[in-house]
Protein backbone atom coordinates (compact mmCIF):
# COMPACT_ATOMS: atom_id res chain seq x y z
CA UNK A 1 0.00 0.00 0.00
CA UNK A 2 1.46 3.59 -0.70
CA UNK A 3 1.09 6.54 1.17
CA UNK A 4 -1.61 7.89 -1.26
CA UNK A 5 -4.26 4.88 -1.02
CA UNK A 6 -3.26 4.77 2.71
CA UNK A 7 -4.27 9.21 3.28
CA UNK A 8 -7.08 7.89 1.00
CA UNK A 9 -8.42 5.01 3.42
CA UNK A 10 -7.68 7.13 6.53
CA UNK A 11 -9.98 9.89 5.47
CA UNK A 12 -12.11 7.85 4.08
CA UNK A 13 -16.02 7.84 5.47
CA UNK A 14 -15.11 4.18 7.19
CA UNK A 15 -12.55 6.65 9.99
CA UNK A 16 -15.04 8.96 10.28
CA UNK A 17 -17.50 9.18 12.77
CA UNK A 18 -20.69 11.64 11.79
CA UNK A 19 -20.21 15.11 13.90
CA UNK A 20 -23.95 14.12 15.27
CA UNK A 21 -22.27 10.67 16.99
CA UNK A 22 -19.84 13.11 18.92
CA UNK A 23 -22.73 15.03 19.78
CA UNK A 24 -24.92 12.22 21.36
CA UNK A 25 -21.61 10.64 23.15
CA UNK A 26 -21.37 13.92 24.60
CA UNK A 27 -24.27 14.19 25.93
CA UNK A 28 -24.62 10.74 27.11
CA UNK A 29 -20.86 11.24 28.85
CA UNK A 30 -22.20 14.37 30.26
CA UNK A 31 -25.89 13.06 31.60
CA UNK A 32 -24.14 10.20 33.07
CA UNK A 33 -21.15 12.26 34.61
CA UNK A 34 -23.75 14.59 36.36
CA UNK A 35 -25.78 12.04 37.56
CA UNK A 36 -23.08 10.64 39.38
CA UNK A 37 -21.84 12.89 40.68
CA UNK A 38 -25.15 13.95 42.48
CA UNK A 39 -25.22 11.06 43.76
CA UNK A 40 -22.18 10.97 45.34
CA UNK A 41 -22.30 14.23 46.74
CA UNK A 42 -25.70 13.14 48.14
CA UNK A 43 -24.15 9.76 49.70
CA UNK A 44 -21.07 12.15 51.06
CA UNK A 45 -23.38 15.23 52.47
CA UNK A 46 -25.68 12.37 54.04
CA UNK A 47 -22.87 10.07 55.68
CA UNK A 48 -21.45 13.83 57.22
CA UNK A 49 -24.43 14.77 58.52
CA UNK A 50 -24.85 10.98 60.09
CA UNK A 51 -22.05 11.25 61.44
CA UNK A 52 -21.77 14.53 62.61
CA UNK A 53 -25.01 13.99 64.48
CA UNK A 54 -23.36 11.15 66.28
CA UNK A 55 -20.45 12.77 66.89
CA UNK A 56 -22.59 15.51 68.58
CA UNK A 57 -24.53 12.50 70.51
CA UNK A 58 -21.10 11.44 72.15
CA UNK A 59 -19.64 15.14 73.36
CA UNK A 60 -23.33 15.60 74.78
CA UNK A 61 -22.84 12.20 76.85
CA UNK A 62 -19.60 12.99 77.85
CA UNK A 63 -20.09 16.74 78.63
CA UNK A 64 -23.27 15.18 81.00
CA UNK A 65 -21.18 12.47 82.33
CA UNK A 66 -18.96 15.64 83.71
CA UNK A 67 -15.67 16.41 82.01
CA UNK A 68 -13.65 14.90 85.02
CA UNK A 69 -14.13 11.60 83.73
CA UNK A 70 -12.69 12.26 80.58
CA UNK A 71 -9.99 9.61 81.92
CA UNK A 72 -12.18 7.03 81.94
CA UNK A 73 -13.77 7.70 78.68
CA UNK A 74 -10.87 8.94 75.90
CA UNK A 75 -10.96 5.90 73.78
CA UNK A 76 -14.27 7.16 72.47
CA UNK A 77 -12.42 9.92 70.37
CA UNK A 78 -10.00 7.64 68.36
CA UNK A 79 -12.91 5.19 67.69
CA UNK A 80 -14.78 8.74 66.27
CA UNK A 81 -11.85 9.51 64.58
CA UNK A 82 -11.83 6.26 62.33
CA UNK A 83 -14.83 7.13 60.57
CA UNK A 84 -13.95 10.66 60.19
CA UNK A 85 -10.66 10.56 58.28
CA UNK A 86 -12.09 7.84 56.45
CA UNK A 87 -15.27 10.27 55.11
CA UNK A 88 -12.64 13.06 54.55
CA UNK A 89 -10.72 10.86 52.52
CA UNK A 90 -13.95 10.36 50.17
CA UNK A 91 -14.91 13.85 50.11
CA UNK A 92 -11.07 14.76 49.26
CA UNK A 93 -11.07 11.96 46.03
CA UNK A 94 -14.70 13.89 44.97
CA UNK A 95 -13.25 17.03 45.03
CA UNK A 96 -10.09 16.04 43.53
CA UNK A 97 -11.75 14.48 40.77
CA UNK A 98 -14.19 17.35 39.73
CA UNK A 99 -11.14 19.70 40.00
CA UNK A 100 -9.98 21.21 36.84
CA UNK A 101 -7.00 19.53 35.35
CA UNK A 102 -5.20 21.61 32.18
CA UNK A 103 -1.69 19.17 32.71
CA UNK A 104 -3.43 16.99 29.86
CA UNK A 105 -3.22 20.30 27.60
CA UNK A 106 0.56 20.49 28.16
CA UNK A 107 3.02 19.31 25.59
CA UNK A 108 3.88 15.74 25.83
CA UNK A 109 7.30 15.94 27.61
CA UNK A 110 5.54 18.64 30.47
CA UNK A 111 2.29 16.73 30.53
CA UNK A 112 4.05 13.30 31.09
CA UNK A 113 6.50 15.00 33.88
CA UNK A 114 2.98 16.65 35.52
CA UNK A 115 1.71 13.20 35.52
CA UNK A 116 5.04 11.88 37.35
CA UNK A 117 4.60 14.24 39.85
CA UNK A 118 0.90 13.67 40.38
CA UNK A 119 1.57 10.10 40.74
CA UNK A 120 3.95 10.35 43.13
CA UNK A 121 2.33 12.59 45.05
CA UNK A 122 -0.58 9.73 44.89
CA UNK A 123 1.72 7.30 46.01
CA UNK A 124 3.12 9.12 49.25
CA UNK A 125 0.02 10.25 50.25
CA UNK A 126 -1.46 6.69 50.12
CA UNK A 127 1.49 5.67 51.54
CA UNK A 128 0.80 7.90 54.46
CA UNK A 129 -3.07 6.70 55.00
CA UNK A 130 -1.54 3.22 55.10
CA UNK A 131 0.41 4.50 57.94
CA UNK A 132 -2.28 5.87 59.77
CA UNK A 133 -4.33 2.79 59.20
CA UNK A 134 -1.42 0.94 60.54
CA UNK A 135 -0.96 2.96 63.69
CA UNK A 136 -4.77 2.97 63.72
CA UNK A 137 -4.69 -0.58 64.85
CA UNK A 138 -3.05 -1.04 68.00
CA UNK A 139 -4.71 2.53 69.21
CA UNK A 140 -8.25 1.08 68.22
CA UNK A 141 -7.37 -2.26 69.64
CA UNK A 142 -6.54 -0.29 73.54
CA UNK A 143 -9.58 2.01 72.91
CA UNK A 144 -12.01 -0.99 72.95
CA UNK A 145 -9.92 -2.38 76.08
CA UNK A 146 -10.42 1.25 77.81
CA UNK A 147 -13.88 1.22 76.98
CA UNK A 148 -14.44 -2.28 78.03
CA UNK A 149 -11.94 -1.72 81.76
CA UNK A 150 -13.86 1.75 82.36
CA UNK A 151 -17.74 -0.29 82.22
CA UNK A 152 -18.52 1.64 78.90
CA UNK A 153 -18.92 -1.75 76.67
CA UNK A 154 -20.22 -5.05 78.14
CA UNK A 155 -18.13 -8.39 77.12
CA UNK A 156 -19.94 -9.72 74.09
CA UNK A 157 -19.77 -6.19 72.67
CA UNK A 158 -16.01 -5.66 72.46
CA UNK A 159 -15.92 -8.46 70.29
CA UNK A 160 -18.75 -7.20 68.09
CA UNK A 161 -16.94 -3.95 68.00
CA UNK A 162 -13.40 -5.92 67.37
CA UNK A 163 -14.94 -7.66 64.33
CA UNK A 164 -16.37 -4.45 62.90
CA UNK A 165 -13.51 -2.67 62.90
CA UNK A 166 -11.00 -5.64 62.09
CA UNK A 167 -12.77 -5.87 59.30
CA UNK A 168 -13.17 -2.05 58.58
CA UNK A 169 -9.10 -2.33 58.87
CA UNK A 170 -8.71 -5.27 56.72
CA UNK A 171 -10.93 -3.71 53.53
CA UNK A 172 -9.39 -0.27 53.94
CA UNK A 173 -5.74 -1.86 53.26
CA UNK A 174 -6.83 -4.55 51.03
CA UNK A 175 -8.63 -0.92 48.81
CA UNK A 176 -5.06 0.68 49.62
CA UNK A 177 -3.30 -1.74 48.27
CA UNK A 178 -5.49 -2.36 45.10
CA UNK A 179 -5.28 1.47 44.13
CA UNK A 180 -1.41 1.16 44.43
CA UNK A 181 -0.64 -2.13 42.66
CA UNK A 182 -3.46 -1.69 39.71
CA UNK A 183 -3.80 1.70 39.02
CA UNK A 184 -0.76 3.69 40.20
CA UNK A 185 1.94 1.59 39.81
CA UNK A 186 1.43 0.80 35.81
CA UNK A 187 0.72 4.20 35.59
CA UNK A 188 4.53 5.29 36.95
CA UNK A 189 5.55 2.17 34.65
CA UNK A 190 3.96 3.62 31.73
CA UNK A 191 4.71 7.23 32.31
CA UNK A 192 8.48 6.33 32.75
CA UNK A 193 8.24 4.07 29.89
CA UNK A 194 7.09 6.90 27.69
CA UNK A 195 9.46 9.55 29.16
CA UNK A 196 12.72 6.90 27.92
CA UNK A 197 10.80 6.45 24.73
CA UNK A 198 10.95 10.15 24.52
CA UNK A 199 14.74 10.52 25.40
CA UNK A 200 15.60 8.04 22.77
CA UNK A 201 15.05 9.81 19.42
CA UNK B 1 -16.61 29.23 33.67
CA UNK B 2 -20.03 27.75 34.45
CA UNK B 3 -21.79 24.42 34.32
CA UNK B 4 -24.05 25.42 31.22
CA UNK B 5 -20.82 26.56 29.07
CA UNK B 6 -18.33 24.20 30.33
CA UNK B 7 -20.89 21.22 29.12
CA UNK B 8 -21.29 23.67 25.84
CA UNK B 9 -18.04 23.85 25.54
CA UNK B 10 -17.45 20.00 25.39
CA UNK B 11 -20.53 19.11 23.24
CA UNK B 12 -19.18 21.19 20.97
CA UNK B 13 -15.78 20.03 20.71
CA UNK B 14 -16.86 16.46 20.79
CA UNK B 15 -19.13 17.23 17.68
CA UNK B 16 -16.24 19.04 15.43
CA UNK B 17 -13.32 16.94 16.91
CA UNK B 18 -15.00 13.59 17.08
CA UNK B 19 -12.57 11.93 14.69
CA UNK B 20 -9.21 12.64 16.40
CA UNK B 21 -11.08 10.98 19.34
CA UNK B 22 -11.85 7.86 17.28
CA UNK B 23 -8.76 7.77 15.51
CA UNK B 24 -7.00 7.72 18.64
CA UNK B 25 -9.23 5.41 20.54
CA UNK B 26 -8.73 2.72 17.76
CA UNK B 27 -5.22 3.23 17.42
CA UNK B 28 -4.13 2.56 21.25
CA UNK B 29 -6.94 0.17 22.11
CA UNK B 30 -8.44 -2.38 20.91
CA UNK B 31 -11.90 -4.59 21.61
CA UNK B 32 -13.74 -3.51 24.51
CA UNK B 33 -10.90 -1.15 25.48
CA UNK B 34 -11.73 1.35 23.02
CA UNK B 35 -14.78 2.30 25.26
CA UNK B 36 -12.13 2.43 28.56
CA UNK B 37 -10.10 4.48 26.57
CA UNK B 38 -12.82 6.80 25.08
CA UNK B 39 -13.75 7.14 28.47
CA UNK B 40 -10.03 8.38 30.28
CA UNK B 41 -10.01 10.64 26.73
CA UNK B 42 -13.15 12.18 27.42
CA UNK B 43 -12.70 12.33 30.99
CA UNK B 44 -9.45 14.17 30.44
CA UNK B 45 -11.47 16.15 27.84
CA UNK B 46 -13.93 17.46 30.68
CA UNK B 47 -11.70 18.06 33.22
CA UNK B 48 -9.29 20.31 30.95
CA UNK B 49 -12.28 22.66 29.41
CA UNK B 50 -11.73 25.35 32.16
CA UNK B 51 -8.02 25.48 31.26
CA UNK B 52 -8.74 26.37 27.68
CA UNK B 53 -8.49 29.95 26.70
CA UNK B 54 -8.25 30.47 23.36
CA UNK B 55 -5.00 30.88 22.70
CA UNK B 56 -4.48 28.30 20.67
CA UNK B 57 -6.47 26.52 18.35
CA UNK B 58 -9.58 23.81 19.92
CA UNK B 59 -8.64 21.09 17.52
CA UNK B 60 -4.16 21.77 18.93
CA UNK B 61 -5.91 21.36 22.67
CA UNK B 62 -8.24 18.24 21.62
CA UNK B 63 -5.06 16.27 20.24
CA UNK B 64 -2.91 16.96 23.01
CA UNK B 65 -5.36 16.22 25.57
CA UNK B 66 -6.40 13.01 23.28
CA UNK B 67 -3.07 12.45 22.70
CA UNK B 68 -1.83 12.36 26.39
CA UNK B 69 -4.35 10.57 27.54
CA UNK B 70 -3.54 7.52 25.17
CA UNK B 71 0.35 7.97 25.95
CA UNK B 72 -0.33 7.57 29.39
CA UNK B 73 -3.70 5.37 29.82
CA UNK B 74 -3.64 1.32 30.45
CA UNK B 75 -5.45 -1.03 31.27
CA UNK B 76 -7.08 -2.28 34.50
CA UNK B 77 -10.27 -4.78 34.92
CA UNK B 78 -11.88 -2.17 37.69
CA UNK B 79 -12.13 0.53 35.32
CA UNK B 80 -12.68 -1.06 31.91
CA UNK B 81 -16.13 -2.44 34.28
CA UNK B 82 -16.74 0.68 35.75
CA UNK B 83 -16.65 2.51 32.45
CA UNK B 84 -18.33 0.49 30.58
CA UNK B 85 -21.70 0.96 32.75
CA UNK B 86 -21.20 4.41 30.92
CA UNK B 87 -19.57 4.42 27.73
CA UNK B 88 -23.12 4.16 26.14
CA UNK B 89 -23.31 3.57 22.23
CA UNK B 90 -19.51 3.87 21.83
CA UNK B 91 -19.43 0.33 20.43
CA UNK B 92 -20.08 1.37 17.14
CA UNK B 93 -17.80 3.66 16.67
CA UNK B 94 -14.84 1.29 16.01
CA UNK B 95 -16.74 1.12 12.56
CA UNK B 96 -18.05 4.51 11.26
CA UNK B 97 -20.02 2.70 8.23
CA UNK B 98 -20.85 -0.79 9.46
CA UNK B 99 -23.76 -1.93 7.33
CA UNK B 100 -23.68 0.61 4.95
CA UNK B 101 -20.18 0.12 3.17
CA UNK B 102 -19.58 -3.11 1.27
CA UNK B 103 -16.69 -2.65 0.07
CA UNK B 104 -13.48 -3.73 1.69
CA UNK B 105 -12.09 -0.94 3.09
CA UNK B 106 -13.22 -1.56 6.70
CA UNK B 107 -11.05 -4.61 6.89
CA UNK B 108 -8.60 -2.30 5.01
CA UNK B 109 -8.72 0.00 7.70
CA UNK B 110 -8.28 -2.64 10.30
CA UNK B 111 -4.99 -3.79 8.65
CA UNK B 112 -3.99 -0.60 8.72
CA UNK B 113 -4.71 -0.01 12.37
CA UNK B 114 -3.32 -3.53 13.32
CA UNK B 115 0.37 -2.24 12.04
CA UNK B 116 -0.56 1.27 13.73
CA UNK B 117 -0.35 -0.34 17.27
CA UNK B 118 2.48 -2.19 16.72
CA UNK B 119 4.31 1.27 16.24
CA UNK B 120 6.34 2.50 19.59
CA UNK B 121 3.75 4.85 21.50
CA UNK B 122 5.02 8.08 20.70
CA UNK B 123 6.10 7.02 16.58
CA UNK B 124 2.17 5.58 16.70
CA UNK B 125 0.72 9.45 17.80
CA UNK B 126 2.75 11.28 15.98
CA UNK B 127 2.02 9.10 12.53
CA UNK B 128 -2.06 9.76 13.45
CA UNK B 129 -1.01 13.19 13.64
CA UNK B 130 0.65 13.15 10.17
CA UNK B 131 -1.96 10.65 8.73
CA UNK B 132 -4.64 13.93 10.02
CA UNK B 133 -2.88 15.86 7.88
CA UNK B 134 -0.74 17.77 10.55
CA UNK B 135 2.13 19.77 9.00
CA UNK B 136 5.58 19.17 10.82
CA UNK B 137 5.56 22.47 12.72
CA UNK B 138 2.30 21.52 13.74
CA UNK B 139 2.95 17.79 15.12
CA UNK B 140 5.74 19.83 16.77
CA UNK B 141 3.90 22.71 18.51
CA UNK B 142 1.02 19.71 19.93
CA UNK B 143 4.13 17.36 21.22
CA UNK B 144 6.76 20.29 22.35
CA UNK B 145 9.66 18.71 19.99
CA UNK B 146 11.68 20.11 17.37
CA UNK B 147 10.40 19.95 13.87
CA UNK B 148 13.43 18.28 12.75
CA UNK B 149 13.06 15.43 15.66
CA UNK B 150 9.37 14.64 14.51
CA UNK B 151 10.26 14.51 10.77
CA UNK B 152 13.03 11.65 12.06
CA UNK B 153 10.62 9.87 13.73
CA UNK B 154 8.19 10.16 11.18
CA UNK B 155 10.01 9.16 8.31
CA UNK B 156 11.06 6.12 10.69
CA UNK B 157 7.56 5.21 11.48
CA UNK B 158 6.18 5.25 7.91
CA UNK B 159 8.95 3.03 7.29
CA UNK B 160 7.76 0.32 10.00
CA UNK B 161 4.30 1.25 8.56
CA UNK B 162 5.13 0.31 4.97
CA UNK B 163 7.01 -2.73 6.35
CA UNK B 164 4.14 -4.02 8.33
CA UNK B 165 1.84 -3.33 5.75
CA UNK B 166 3.52 -5.31 3.03
CA UNK B 167 4.57 -8.00 4.94
CA UNK B 168 0.52 -8.24 5.62
CA UNK B 169 -0.30 -8.04 1.97
CA UNK B 170 2.25 -10.68 1.21
CA UNK B 171 1.19 -13.04 3.73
Amino acid sequence: MNIESLNELWNSSANRPAPDAGQRMASHFVSSLRRRRRFRAFWLAWTSFLLTGASILAVTHLVRNGLEKMDAQWALFPLMALPWITLAYFWRAFLRHGAVSGASALPLRAALVAAQTANTAERHHLRLVGWLFAAMVPFTALAIWQLHAAGKTPGNQVWSMAVAFGVIFIMGALGLRARHRRQLLPEQLTIEARLRELDHS
Amino acid sequence: MNAAAHDELFKSWMREHIAILHHVVNAFAVGDDRNDLMQEVMIGLWRAVPAFHGDSQSSTFVYRVAHNAALVWHRTERKHRRHVAIAGDIDWMARPDAGRSRSDTPSRLDAVYVAIRSLRPIDRSLLILSLDGLSYREIAAIHGLSESNVGARLTRARQQLAELMNSGETS
